[in-house]
């Protein structure tokens, strides 16, 4: 048996809709050394639920095992972030526009104690998966949870899929 | 006492930790300055203890309690900073 990840970044995911909380920015605006500049989805300290949604398939030698991993990073050096993360299989002939979630989960993650040091917080999926599955995913930073105390952006660099084949 | 809401605590936090250079308060800790600046200014009634001290060091020292519990201390340049972002959103917002 062998593990498998895919990595979506976070420029492939869109903010929900009306919410200003949620936003593309570059990574030079909060780097230091800003040798390689890209774009990430900064989540602000907002007190409320904000999210953001991508897709990505399901690949054809995946069995089972499934879990996500949000990779990410802040300029804060304590604090917690709650993470929820949301996702939905939709196999051919099924709804695009589906009403519930096959899988909600949520993670809370403490700041390294460093700023910009990556931290992947994980989440271990029940739902059920199948290959050439298109799965919508969302992303949520929870700051209506009292649990989440970082008074800074979190600042999503990506989220892995890990599956097994065996 | 007015207790400000989760709504105003956020906004008067994005823009308080925009002037950090590290970021190494958490948002209970800074929601305990800012509703202390609140309170302070809004419900505060002379003690003799404070006989004699300033409008600033009443702030200042309301600050200090309210934030000892998170085993923070601002520093008196935040303080300063922390109050001008709780002035400007309590008497500038809604205004034209």
């Amino acid at each position: 048996m062998a593990t498998h990840r895919l990595f979506i970044p976070a420029a492939a995911f869109l903010p929900n809709l009306g919410n200003s909380n949620v936003y593309p920015k570059p990574s030079s605006i909060d780097d230091a050394n800003d040798r390689f500049p890209v774009e990430i989805l900064a989540f602000k300290d907002s007190g409320t639920r904000i999210g953001a949604s991508a897709r990505f398939a399901i690949p054809k030698n995946y069995v089972g095992t499934p879990k996500g991993y949000v990779a990410w990073k802040t300029t804060a050096t304590s604090g917690d972030v709650v993470w929820d993360v949301d996702q939905k299989a939709i196999a051919d002939g099924e709804s695009l526009d589906p009403s519930t979630d096959d899988d909600a989960q949520t993670v809370t993650t403490t700041a390294p104690g460093t700023a910009r040091l990556r931290k992947d917080s994980t989440v271990t999926f029940s739902g059920t998966y199948a290959p050439d599955d298109i799965v919508e995913v969302s992303i949520y930073r929870d700051g209506a949870q009292a649990a989440d105390t970082l008074a800074a952006e979190a600042l999503l660099e990506g989220y892995f899929f890990e599956w097994a084949d065996a | 006492m007015a207790t400000l809401t989760a709504p105003e605590l956020a906004t008067i936090r994005q823009e308080f930790v925009k002037t950090l250079a590290v970021i190494n308060i958490t948002k209970l800790a800074i929601n305990a300055a800012v509703q202390a600046i609140e309170d302070t200014l809004t419900d505060y009634v002379l003690v003799a203890g404070d006989a004699g001290k300033t409008l600033q060091q009443l702030v200042s020292q309301a600050v200090d309690a309210a934030t000892q519990p998170f085993g923070v201390t601002f520093t008196a340049p935040q303080k300063k900073l922390l109050f001008a972002y709780w002035a400007q959103y309590k008497y500038l917002k809604d205004k034209a």
